[in-house]
């Protein structure tokens, strides 16, 4: 269905540019306020009728995200791999997020993504496995064995155990560490000591998702250019959104305030061997659907130049080298893949199309927000 | 002896080198010390402390880079960037040439311990790689060195401010002697080493 989408809109003539001088000069719509409709700015944060925002679930979610108690050595916990200061993500290809092992080992086999903006997202995880919410998603990786964060056996690899990983939380939020229970009765009014193990879970995943509000890129340069100031980027940035919204034609994917369309594409980044079988299959594995291997999710692109390595796999070091991938041959060479209708690109076309990215730097998340809890319960 | 590879980016137009008297130097100096087993112990991100074995570090190639202050990893090219191979004694100590004016730097030191490095690489025909777990990097928790007005400190830089002198820091594997006081743990996050997760 991808492919078919992106056959039709390169047929209404996106491929007919040239290498004419881009002319940025775009004037602002009056309608929407903007010069590119298709980038608008990021949004208020979503209002969570269920789980109102209060500081107390926050910073409730912000000790679960950094208390090393929990995990399976006591020595790992999820800033491990998604450091807050460094736009929630580690900066390496793939991460070990238990670094007491004597090994590098559990080595995760996908790239750590940033959660920057991930309060917004209705799909998350480069395969989108067990996607379901937002509060669901941060409790998550608690199943996950290879994380150890929650006493699983890490010879389990990726088989997900939701049921035990909750019953583990429950013993070290009401037994190990008693000093939860009263921090949830004051976050939500519920006792924990008396709750199921899948109601613990739920709200800590609740609380989580509260704290992870913090990790927001949003005002950036671009939005400043697109809403009409002129001097806010510069020239190469100009030319490199008008090139990422045209002749680039990156915006089929990247679209909307989060430069994601949050589905699944397959940008030959897991080739196919001589024998059909790829690194990693991608969607496929949530979906049993072949047109789904070797697909993976669009990232969103806000705070993308903080974010380095990318793709799935964090084989790419650079944004640069990211866009050579997709506009050459090898881009091309999955019999699956989703950008057949992408063409070359000048160097300098590329450059500025790095000077865009690099325009969508967020502003600053404050350091009070990013620094680990002051106490532990 | 170290073996050192140095590409030199002062010919290019680079407005933040200067090549008269207010040019200047940047000197990063790490020193790595073995614990009483004889290992050498790093900080992780989450402050749990790993090891290393001296001799999985020793002969191992590192990265120096300096950079414009808050660059973007990966996206923005060095202004000046060094390979050698880690010595014997533990000790890198990395001087970049007499180039930097007055302003803020980033530089970063990478000891490659884990991760492979292409010749490619190591000719500067490729970026380096990003750096993985087991790697090593320099790493400094506060910004109290970041200027106000100036940019943030990337991932894994030292902040370089130059005035009207050559600038030096010094970086060691700092760990706590009681990784449960939690001001030592701070501390030890201060120009420090530290193991990538």
């Amino acid at each position: 269905m991808t492919r078919t989408l992106l056959a039709a809109i390169g047929a209404l003539g996106l491929a007919a540019c040239t290498d004419a001088p881009i002319s940025t000069d775009l004037p602002v719509d009056p309608a929407t306020g903007l010069r590119i409709a298709a980038l608008p700015p990021v949004p208020a944060l979503p209002d969570w009728p269920d789980n109102p925002p209060t500081e107390d679930k926050k910073a409730l979610g912000r000790m679960l995200f950094n208390d090393m108690r929990l995990s399976g050595s006591g020595r790992t916990v999820c800033g491990n791999c998604h450091l807050q200061t460094t736009a929630f993500q580690s900066g390496g290809p793939l991460d070990s997020p238990d670094r007491s092992f004597p090994a590098i080992t559990p080595t995760l086999h996908r790239h750590t993504p940033s959660l920057l903006n991930l309060v917004y997202a209705p799909m998350a995880r480069w395969d989108g496995a067990h996607f379901t919410d937002i509060p669901d998603l941060m409790v998550l990786p608690f199943a996950e064995p290879n994380m150890n964060l929650s006493k699983l056996a890490v010879s389990a690899g990726d088989e997900i155990d939701i049921p035990a990983a909750q019953a583990n939380l429950q013993r070290a939020l009401t037994v190990d560490i008693p000093g939860y229970a009263p921090l949830f009765q004051q976050a939500f009014g519920e006792d924990i000591t008396t709750a199921t193990p899948a109601r613990t879970w739920r709200l800590a995943g609740l609380a989580m998702a509260v704290y992870i509000r913090i990790a927001v890129s949003r005002d950036s340069d671009f939005d400043a250019w697109n809403a009409g100031d002129d001097a806010a980027i510069s020239d190469a940035a100009k030319r490199g959104a008008v090139l990422f919204t045209g002749k680039a034609k990156c915006v089929l994917c990247h679209s909307g305030p989060f430069l994601s369309d949050f589905k699944f594409h397959n940008v030959s980044t897991s080739l196919p061997d001589a024998s059909g079988q790829r690194p990693d299959d991608g969607r496929f594995l949530v979906t049993g659907v072949e047109e789904d291997r070797g697909a993976f999710l669009t990232p969103m692109l806000r705070s993308a130049a903080r974010t380095s390595p990318y793709l799935h796999d964090g084989s790419q070091v650079s944004i640069a080298k990211v866009i050579e991938h997709f506009t050459s041959a090898s881009g091309q060479a999955d019999p699956l893949n989703d950008l057949n209708l992408l063409e070359p690109l000048s160097q300098g076309e590329i450059d500025d199309l790095v000077q865009f990215i690099k325009s969508l730097d967020g502003a600053p998340i404050p350091i009070t927000d990013l620094a680990p809890p002051p106490t532990l319960p | 002896m170290s073996l050192r590879h140095v590409l030199f980016l002062a010919c290019l137009p680079l407005a933040a080198c200067a090549t008269d008297d207010d040019a200047h130097t940047l000197t990063m100096s790490a020193t790595l010390t073995t614990n009483a087993a004889g290992e050498l112990p790093f900080l992780s991100p989450s402050a749990t402390i790993a090891t290393h074995a001296p001799a999985d570090v020793v002969g191992k190639p590192y990265y120096v880079g300096v950079f414009p202050a808050g660059f973007s990893s990966g996206n923005d090219p060095a202004l000046y960037q060094e390979w050698g191979t880690v010595p014997a004694s533990l000790t890198i100590e990395a001087t970049t040439p007499a180039i930097f004016s007055k302003g803020a730097y980033d530089m970063v030191l990478v000891m490659y311990t884990n991760t492979p490095v292409t010749p490619a690489q190591l000719a500067f025909e490729q970026m380096p790689p990003a750096a993985a777990g087991g790697d090593l990097s320099s790493f400094t928790l506060s910004a109290a060195d970041v200027l106000p007005g100036d940019p943030d400190q990337a991932l894994g830089t030292l902040r370089m401010n130059v005035a009207d002198a050559d600038v030096r820091v010094d970086i060691s594997n700092r760990t706590p002697t009681d990784p449960a006081d939690r001001d030592q743990t701070v501390a030890a996050f201060e120009h420090t080493v530290l193991i990538i997760p």
